[in-house]
């Protein structure tokens, strides 16, 4: 149950008992071997299991996943539980004179209603970096969306139906779309505290960026644009907030940072920290999209005041309709060459629509920037990046935090810089690519660079189907009216926030039965971050996988260790419990020399037995024999790189390690309808070591196909305010049918010298690479160059120049014509 | 909230017999698909839910003695796509069904409550233009023919009358030596719905010289209705594919479609793709057609 | 006006009173306490409330409750047998066909199907049956590996 204290180690996951937990555990742990022996062969024995690095492990959480008893926040209920719903803004910007809510409060089954009037001034405004979000709006709404009233009832249904009759009177104020007009001089100013809209403004510079135009062989100028993304996970935000018999407030909540809830709430309800606990709840996607406040604040309040458990779960239309989005950017990209195709400057100016409040849009911007060229030297490089707020929901953060736009831009113009001095994009990158040894913008000294590797992983399957298809297309094998093409591009990403500290810890504790239990801050949101960090806690401590739980995204049982994203969280808090795997097995082989009469240097742990003088023990015998002292025993681990980018000068070390990656994607156009297919795929990256190898693949084929859907068909469309496609209907996620019937992924062979037993990290980071490499088979098939995202199907005709009303008259009817696809 | 009434019907006279006592409170139900969605949108309320989902002799797909195929108006999308007597008789319902959603849809959505919907974008209309196919309703006065060509009127509205029930489609027998074909463009590969673009060809030639003597086609997603061109339709009698009549039947589709614009593609464009993929389908119709076989 | 209906779900029996507009997913999930069947764009396009309705996969958002009284209804709980992961289950389990997992109950009840209809499918015939169904985290792959090890074993 919910509100039960003692959570046993792993519960978390399951809406069962820990005891029918614990009998489906013995079959994961026969399947766990099973892998095991497969993967490690003639070797393996029942006892020399402790090996784990490396291994395509199934994932614990998956086991209830696959049964139909996650632990989902919307499929936990409670005794007494209501629902809330909220009443929102049907204006892009106006005053809000009014607010009746007399005939929803007579509506059936109403507890609650909540407005901005209920909440004290100063706990109204919520956010991550800062807070500038009213949870109910006040005074004003800056966006169609926006909640004014939260509503609890006994059914969904009645709390909706109480939402629908809350009236509010608007005064219209004057709206803003776009960036540009946002900062044109004299407009409305949306936030109090920003002059001129501007919600950050970056300027970076190395090196003297005009002296390299005006001596550029070669110079490629273009404006690029980007439409805003939804994350569409799958499972809408959702949350349940009760206050439990000790008068602690609970949250159990979909989210990717639950410290931030838990500080947050602190403010906002005036409950000492200690009597609030937030848990994640089993996330059903997050990318980005879960770590701002949505119902956590509304669903803890409504539950305050009714003493009742709340229960809120958005709709879709209301995740589309009110929850961040990636940023919408319009930017001028400027790129020098020589005719050997060196690359000598790069000049980028952004503009993007940050939306109505704040959210992650510095981070993005901040990343952006430091991003900017990457993973190519660039002597000369000047960046101008500017959010403005808009009458838009707000833009926040989502996979790769703007990155993948900026790779768009700069993978495009490497193809056609190749393709203009008449080398492969391949060697354009090679020329170009990073090694060990250079230094980035911020002056960071690059190792373990592993991007050459991936070129050259890639290089032969491009130079092999390269050959292949001039045949197929001078042999006139294909289908008439389809071409085919290949586009190469390249990632290089920084694992963690950008050039501030921000340390992950971990703590291990141990148990008298010989189970050991890994307290971690960062989450796993889906990813399967905590089966990684089992792995390396088992082989850390040299001990047998089953022995290991990971707890993590628990408020009262973890440090805050930030939240997961940006790829931080292997990297980071897999350092973190390898720190603490040292202390753990200090404490713990103390613990036991002094019962067994030895000197601590006497003892270890080896291969998920204790060897105590020369005598070996099973793991469990030992934690027995210590039984009255396990409890004392902590292991404590804090992985606190040295980051910092001075934010005047832009130099420093932004990150502590990078992940590296190539992509080759192969299309088909259809060039009477200008539509793509995605055919074949394959991408090859630099991760460092990969700790779970089915893990990782799974992640780089989820990025791609990600990055697939924004470069082909998904866009936010809005008008007068108004979010046009709030559904999967017309919000075209790509499907099964619209993946690459292949994809083929490599890891190359590196090891980080800074990561946990050589890990870098990269989930996130798969989905950097693909529209550049899209954009660039667009031109290889049919010649023409998108410079705008998604790549429609009418604006690649447009660009060929087909499209129009007498160009069919060309058309041929030889042959047998191609079958719909 | 006034309460929901709910009534299961297992005859076509009781189902027409409480619709006339609903009056205009009755909503009949079939297999819920688009119900369904404008429920959970709260795009209505209906007042009295009358289900015909279990009138089996709704079901019904059989030729008849004279050679028409007959569907029940409540045979699924997906009994449509697997049934052997409409493979043998008109595969032109098997292609177009097999475009339809996916089979989680199919097996609730009827062909009978594809055609009442009268959406533009919807499958089922666009291939029973093409095929000539008419409509038989059940209503208080009895049975009424409507030819499919005639059905609908305008967004959303068809000829079906407030008192009447959609009972079957009859498809006229397909003359020999013809072939058939369904093409459909959406910027997904499938599941796309609301800015798809799609065409029906079903024509039959003189054996002896190939040309065109019989010629029906059907659009869908280029106008607020989904649309029978009989001008296109004439112009490729006796014809046969080439160039011109493309060029040809490209201008018509420019000068006779009115196709809406949406968030994804230009009123233009769509007239674009409505001429190429009509010419697509007329293509491989008319190659089946000359193949002697009008399977794929 | 409550509409008296049973329901066969999972092989055992349930009568209870529903609302006429009801839909199958809210009853299964807020009566029945059967939260394996989840629910998100409640227009039949994402697949993740798919169920089996007499063993043909269906959209349960879209399924008004009373139009199932009567029917067999079988959703992700009813999978295991006799305590143990049913050979689909375990294959998504090994072959990292699940991430997030919310979307999980929908593909598993689409490949029940698709298996008991097609045990041999091909590739292609795998993709075509998930179609229906949308994942954001695995980019497919693994799923359609997944139920291929399951189709050739």
């Amino acid at each position: 149950m919910a509100s039960d204290k003692k959570q046993p180690a792993g519960q978390k996951f399951a809406l069962e008992s820990a005891k029918q937990q614990a009998l489906w555990q013995v079959q994961f742990r026969q399947i766990v071997a099973d892998v095991q022996k497969q993967a490690l062969g003639p070797n393996w024995t029942a006892n020399s299991s402790a090996r784990s690095i490396g291994l395509p492990l199934p994932r614990n959480d998956v086991l209830y996943k696959v049964r139909g008893t996650a632990r989902y926040a919307a499929n936990i209920s409670m005794d007494g539980m209501l629902y809330g719903r909220f009443a929102r803004s049907q204006e892009p910007h106006a005053r809000i004179l009014n607010i009746d809510v007399s005939a929803a409060a007579r509506a059936p089954g109403v507890h609650a209603i909540l407005t901005a009037d209920d909440i004290l001034q100063d706990r109204l405004l919520v956010g991550t970096h800062d807070n500038d979000t009213p949870i109910l709006a006040k005074d004003r709404v800056r966006y169609v969306g926006e909640p004014i009233v939260a509503i609890v009832a006994e059914s969904v249904e009645q709390a909706q139906q109480a939402c629908d009759l809350v009236e509010v009177e608007y005064e219209s104020l004057p709206v803003i779309f776009t960036p540009e007009e946002a900062i044109t001089a004299g407009a409305y100013q949306i936030d109090a505290e920003a002059e001129g809209n501007i919600i950050t403004e970056h300027r970076h510079a190395v090196g003297d960026v005009d002296a390299a135009f005006a001596a550029a062989d070669i110079v490629l100028e273009n404006t690029f644009t980007t439409e805003p993304i939804d994350h569409c996970f799958l499972e809408a935000q959702a949350g349940l907030a009760f206050v439990d018999s000790g008068g602690t407030l609970n949250l159990l909540v979909s989210t990717q940072y639950p410290h931030f809830h838990h500080e947050q709430l602190a403010r906002v309800t005036g409950l000492p920290m200690e009597k609030i606990r937030v848990i994640q709840t089993v996330v059903g996607g997050a990318f980005g999209g879960k770590i701002d406040d949505t119902i956590e604040c509304a669903s803890c309040l409504l539950a305050l005041k009714t003493s009742r458990p709340v229960s809120m779960t958005l709709t879709r239309e209301e995740v589309f309709i009110a929850t961040t989005k990636r940023h919408r950017l319009k930017f001028r990209q400027k790129l020098a060459a020589t005719r050997k195709g060196h690359l000598t400057a790069l000049e980028l100016d952004i503009l993007c629509d940050g939306g109505a409040y704040r959210s992650y849009s510095r981070v993005v911007a901040g990343r952006c920037v430091v991003h900017a060229g990457m993973p190519y030297r660039f002597p000369n490089l000047r960046v101008h990046f500017m959010t403005a707020f808009t009458n838009h929901v707000p833009s926040g953060s989502m996979r790769s935090f703007g990155v993948v736009k900026m790779a768009f831009a700069l993978e495009s113009h490497l193809t056609e810089l190749a393709a203009k001095i008449g080398i492969s994009p391949i060697e354009i990158r090679k020329r170009n690519g990073f090694v060990d040894g250079d230094a980035t913008s911020t002056g960071q000294v690059l190792q373990d660079v592993g991007l050459l590797k991936t070129l050259a992983e890639i290089e032969p399957v491009y130079e092999r189907r390269k050959r292949e298809l001039a045949a197929v297309h001078g042999q006139g094998q294909m289908n008439p009216g389809r071409k085919r093409g290949l586009g190469v591009a390249c990632l290089g990403y920084g694992i963690g926030y950008s050039g501030i500290r921000n340390p992950s810890t971990a703590r291990l504790a141990v148990s008298a039965d010989g189970f050991v239990t890994a307290f971690c801050g960062t989450p796993d949101i889906g990813t399967g971050s905590d089966m990684a960090l089992t792995q390396i806690a088992a082989e850390a401590l040299d001990i047998d996988l089953g022995r290991l739980r990971v707890v993590s995204g628990d408020s009262t049982k973890t440090d805050d260790s930030g939240p997961t994203s940006a790829s931080r969280t292997t990297y980071f808090s897999g350092n973190a419990v390898c720190l603490a795997s040292e202390d753990f097995k200090r404490q713990f082989c103390t613990a036991v020399a002094e019962k067994t009469g030895c000197l601590p240097a006497q003892v270890r742990i080896d291969n998920d037995r204790v060897i105590v003088r020369n005598e070996p023990l099973a793991f469990e015998q030992a934690c027995r024999l210590i039984a009255d002292d396990v409890d004392a025993i902590v292991g404590y681990g804090k992985f606190d790189p040295d980051i910092e980018v001075d934010i005047s000068t832009y130099q420093g070390n932004a990150y502590p390690t990078y992940t590296y990656g190539t992509h080759l994607v192969e299309i088909e156009v259809d060039e009477e309808l200008g539509s793509v297919d995605v055919v074949r795929y394959w991408a090859a990256h630099d991760g460092g070591v990969i700790v779970n190898p089915i893990g990782a693949e799974g992640q780089v084929e989820g990025g791609i196909v990600q990055g697939l859907g924004m470069a082909l068909w998904e866009k936010i469309v809005r008008q007068e305010g108004f979010i046009v496609n709030p559904h999967y209907r017309d919000y075209l996620l790509p499907g099964a049918m619209d993946s690459p019937g292949e994809i083929n992924v490599w890891f190359v062979e590196t090891y980080d010298r800074t990561g946990p037993f050589g890990a870098k990290g990269l989930a996130e980071a798969s989905i950097i690479p693909a529209p550049g490499a899209i954009a660039g088979a667009i031109s290889d098939a049919v010649g023409v160059w998108p410079r705008g995202m998604p790549m429609e199907s009418e604006k690649i005709l447009e660009l060929m120049g087909h499209y129009s009303t007498d160009a069919a008259t060309s058309a041929t009817v030889k042959g047998q014509p191609r079958e719909p696809r | 909230m006034t309460a929901c009434l709910y009534t299961r019907l297992d005859t076509v006279d009781d189902a027409v017999q409480c619709l006339a006592s609903a009056g205009e409170d009755g909503h009949v139900i079939a297999g819920g698909v688009a119900l369904g969605i404008l429920l959970n949108e709260r795009l209505v309320k209906p007042a009295h839910l009358l289900d015909i989902s279990r009138i089996d002799a709704l079901k019904r797909i059989e030729v008849t003695a004279e050679g028409v195929l007959s569907i029940g108006a409540l045979a699924t999308h997906q009994e449509v796509l697997t049934s052997a007597v409409v493979a043998a008789t008109c595969p032109l319902l098997i292609e177009m069904s097999s475009e339809i959603a996916c089979e989680r849809i199919r097996n609730r959505g009827t062909i009978g409550g594809s055609i009442c919907l009268g959406d533009p974008q919807g499958d089922p209309p666009v291939a029973l233009l093409a095929l000539d196919a008419v409509v038989r309703a059940a209503g208080p006065q009895g049975l009424r023919d409507i030819p499919i060509r005639t059905f609908f009127q305008d967004v959303y509205t068809t000829a079906l009358q407030s008192d009447e029930i959609l009972q079957e489609i009859r498809i006229p027998r397909i003359p020999d030596g013809g072939g058939m074909a369904y093409h459909k463009f959406s910027a997904r590969r499938a599941m796309d719905y609301a800015t798809t673009v799609s065409a029906a060809v079903q024509l039959a030639c003189d054996p002896d010289d190939g040309r065109i003597i019989n010629a029906g086609l059907g659009l869908g997603g280029v106008g607020v209705t989904p649309v029978w061109s009989k001008a296109i339709a004439d112009g490729l009698l006796n014809a046969t594919p080439c160039p011109e009549i493309f060029a040809w039947m490209r201008k018509l589709v420019h000068e006779e479609l009115s196709p809406i614009g949406d968030h994804l593609y230009s009123a233009d464009y769509k007239s674009h793709v409505a001429a190429v993929i009509l010419r697509r389908a007329t293509e491989r119709a008319y190659n089946r057609a000359v193949a002697g076989s009008d399977r794929r | 006006m409550s509409v008296d209906i049973s329901l066969r779900v999972n092989g055992a029996e349930h009568r209870l009173a529903v609302e006429p507009t009801e839909t199958l997913v809210n009853v299964l999930r807020n009566r029945l306490g059967m939260t394996g069947t989840h629910k998100d764009c409640t227009m039949g396009i994402c697949g993740a409330c798919t169920i089996l309705l007499n063993g043909q996969p269906v959209s349960s958002c879209l399924l008004l409750a009373c139009q199932a009284d009567g029917e067999a209804i079988r959703t992700i709980e009813g999978l295991e047998r006799d305590g143990a992961l049913s050979p689909l289950q375990e294959a998504f389990l090994r072959y990292g066909a699940v991430q997030c997992g919310f979307c999980t109950p929908g593909f598993l009840m689409t490949a029940v199907a698709l298996l008991e209809k097609n045990p041999k499918p091909d590739r292609n015939e795998i993709i075509d049956a998930l179609k229906g169904n949308l994942c954001r985290c695995t980019g497919y792959m693994k799923i359609v590996d997944a139920i291929e090890f399951v189709a050739n074993n």
